[in-house]
């Protein structure tokens, strides 16, 4: 199969991080829909709250659906910026393979973030986070210092 | 985790989804060179496995002490998931549960395709892929060939004794002491998570055994696989170098 055409990838604003994400066929049909109509909002000025509410509402009237199969989603660039006390931070490069069947929660997995993998959002779009080594992260951010410098200049944190 | 049955001949798939019996072996080779490289860097050594005298069978069932047994299960999960987790131990008439945990984990050393190696499925897993794994065991410790033993589990699947995995989990074989038959000896393999993947195969998620994450024995117990990063990897060597010793002593290896 054509890699370049397995993988949607997407620079996502989902509650208001800014991160690139790369989703498989299965995620880019599934989870992905939510994650433009989010920026959309945001870009209309809807507060998180109402978001999250429309998203919700989407899952509701059937417009989202949870992965119907195992999966991938690829979080890999060091530039990676989460919402953190309401500013953007640096977050580790990591994997992210979909749990959607059931709820899916941490005490399922005895999941126990930075020592374990972890469910991140659980619910029908739910992850379970496998953060990258630690020397794969370092060869990560080596190799792409000058796209971090770059993109940390335009969103002011250099 | 790979049996020597994974170099039968190719076979067309038979279930929608799966990759060809082909396809899964050419992975499996892929991930047992993957490993072999890694190992050969580690300075790890080939270990010979030893024959019951079957021709078909790949090799005998290794029995450990029960205190060694328990010991080495948990080792495949992360430090902080040890003490809470359920243990099977392999007795002569199968496995027994030696320890009930306080958390979702259940831990045996499996004996699976004839391999040697602690693996810890969270309670999805340990309803439906760990049967599969005891009864390899019980029927290997009856002499049964590595043939056999796989016409037997492929029956449970068709009579449902075995099933897929129902919701999304995790399977951990973060051990150092974990042991692939190739060419007819165990070898040290690399540490490792899985991810059930039901019916996934490596075209679904552009699964590249020696770059990215990837499927393993694709079919109703396929998962992906993510090996350990370097320093993890060498840490958890670290830490268990005596544990190492000790089972490679045992198994008359050093």
């Amino acid at each position: 199969m054509n890699q370049r055409l397995l993988f949607g990838k997407w620079l996502l604003r989902r509650g208001g991080n800014f991160y690139p994400v790369c989703f498989d066929e299965e995620g880019t049909r599934t989870i992905l829909p939510a994650c433009p109509d989010d920026a959309t909002l945001r870009l209309k000025g809807a507060s998180d709250q109402e978001i999250e509410r429309e998203i919700a509402g989407g899952f509701e009237q059937g417009k989202y659906r949870p992965s119907s199969r195992p999966g991938i989603a690829y979080m890999l660039s060091p530039a990676t910026y989460m919402l953190e006390g309401g500013k953007l931070t640096r977050t580790l490069p990591h994997t992210m393979f979909y749990a959607p069947y059931l709820i899916l929660t941490n005490d399922d997995i005895a999941g126990l973030p930075g020592m374990t993998a972890f469910v991140d959002r659980p619910g029908p779009h739910g992850m379970i986070i496998v953060l990258a080594g630690q020397k794969e992260r370092e060869a990560l951010v080596a190799e792409s210092q000058a796209l971090v410098d770059q993109v940390e200049r335009a969103i002011g944190l250099k | 985790m790979f049996s020597v049955d994974d170099r039968r001949p190719c076979k067309p798939p038979t279930r929608r989804r799966s990759e060809s019996k082909c396809e899964g072996m050419k992975r499996a080779n892929t991930f047992l060179t993957l490993a072999a490289g890694i190992l050969v860097l580690m300075g790890a050594p080939h270990l010979d496995a030893q024959t019951s005298g079957g021709g078909s069978t790949s090799g005998k069932v290794v029995m450990l002490p029960k205190e060694l047994e328990l010991r080495l299960a948990v080792n495949a999960l992360p430090k902080d998931l040890r003490d809470g987790a359920s243990i099977l131990a392999l007795e002569s008439t199968g496995y027994v549960k030696a320890r009930t945990g306080t958390n979702p984990f259940t831990c045996l050393v499996s004996r699976r395709g004839g391999n040697f190696y602690p693996v810890c499925f969270d309670e999805e897993g340990s309803r439906t892929i760990l049967p599969a794994f005891a009864d390899d065991a019980v029927l290997r410790l009856k002499g049964a060939s590595d043939a056999e033993v796989e016409r037997q589990l492929a029956a449970g699947f068709e009579e449902g004794r075995y099933r897929p995995p129902a919701r999304p989990g995790i399977a951990y074989m973060l051990s150092p002491a974990t042991y692939l038959l190739e060419g007819g000896r165990l070898t040290r393999t690399p540490p490792h998570t899985m991810f059930y993947a039901p019916f996934l195969s490596n075209a679904d998620i552009g699964g590249l055994p020696d770059k990215t994450a990837f499927v393993d024995r694709p079919g109703p117990h396929g998962m992906i696989i993510v090996i350990a990063g370097q320093k993890e990897r060498e840490a958890l060597f670290a830490e268990s170098q005596a544990l190492v010793d000790e089972i490679e002593r045992i198994i008359g290896l050093k």
